[in-house]
């Protein structure tokens, strides 16, 4: 029978995953692309509490609070478009201005 | 919310097949040089995502995963790909590669080991009376309404501010690819 320790441990699992990609990746896309698998692994935890548990204080006039979770992950998944778009945008400037979308060759704010 | 479908054989069958596809899916993505296919699994972990939600009966988000990451997000990003040239030529792995294998399975032995651990409020263990029962499963059946009513009740003050990033993402995405 699955329960919500199956779903978090998933969660888990694929967040490591998208840890692994966003800090071995060189391609600055890449990074965006693994930074997405984190906020997905976020997601699939944050729903599955909702589903498995009880949120504190529930109580009979108030019992829409069980969907609580589910907002929180609709928040979450505006946050990831907005950091997407935000962040190709980026990656095309740092193409323009450089010719590279190396994470490692990002330099002109160092000083 | 006791009984039903979710404790049939059929649905661990289920969640298995798809757990194990959203986890080679996104095993694809982080390490597949041509990141045209590499997009292409991700799209299969977003996918897999909304399915795992769908089981958790999270209907009205499963939707919103297809949406929004398996419909917009992947396709911006394979737009991104596209426009810059030496994406094809591949993304070797950097020097982290151990220490980020390390690092990772330490976070998944941490988060089983506590998720095991801990003693959960769970929904199915609570006494809820008949009335009130009706009332539970009616929230999850009826989902989109009630994150409609709590978006525009508990969480107006959230949804605002989402909305005033979103704005905000937009002016500065255009400000920044347009230059001067």
């Amino acid at each position: 029978m699955i329960g919500l320790e199956h779903f978090l441990i998933l969660s888990a699992v694929l967040f490591a995953i998208g840890l692994y990609g966003s800090l071995t990746r060189r391609n600055a896309i890449a990074v965006l692309m693994s930074i997405e698998l984190l906020f997905n692994a976020v997601n699939v935890a944050v729903v599955g509490v909702a589903r498995y548990t009880i949120p504190f204080g529930l109580a009979a006039e108030n019992v829409e609070r069980l969907l609580t979770g589910q907002v929180f992950a609709l928040f979450i998944v505006t946050v990831a478009a907005a950091e997407v778009a935000l962040g190709l945008a980026i990656v095309i400037t740092m193409y323009r201005n450089q010719g590279s979308v190396e994470v490692g060759e990002a330099n002109i704010m160092r000083h | 919310m006791t009984g039903g479908i979710a404790e049939s054989g059929i649905f661990t069958a289920i969640w298995w097949i798809v757990a194990t596809l959203t986890v080679v899916a996104a095993l694809l993505v982080v390490l597949l040089q041509d990141l045209v296919k590499a997009a292409i699994a991700l799209i299969g972990t977003f996918l897999g995502i909304a399915g795992l939600f769908v089981m958790l009966n999270a209907e009205f988000l499963a939707v919103v995963q297809v949406l929004v990451y398996a419909g917009a997000v992947s396709i911006l990003l394979i737009f991104g790909i596209m426009m810059i040239r030496d994406t094809q030529r591949g993304s070797p792995a950097n020097k982290l590669r151990i220490p980020a294998f390390a690092l990772g399975s330490a976070l998944v032995a941490i988060i089983a080991f506590v998720v095991l651990d801990t003693q959960w409020n769970l929904l199915s263990d609570a006494v809820i009376l008949p009335p009130a029962e009706e009332k539970v499963v009616k929230v999850f059946s009826d989902s989109p309404r009630v994150i409609g009513s709590l978006l525009l009740q508990e969480f107006v003050l959230p949804l605002e501010a989402a909305a005033l990033l979103l704005t905000a993402t937009l002016i500065g995405a255009i400000a920044l690819v347009k230059g001067e």
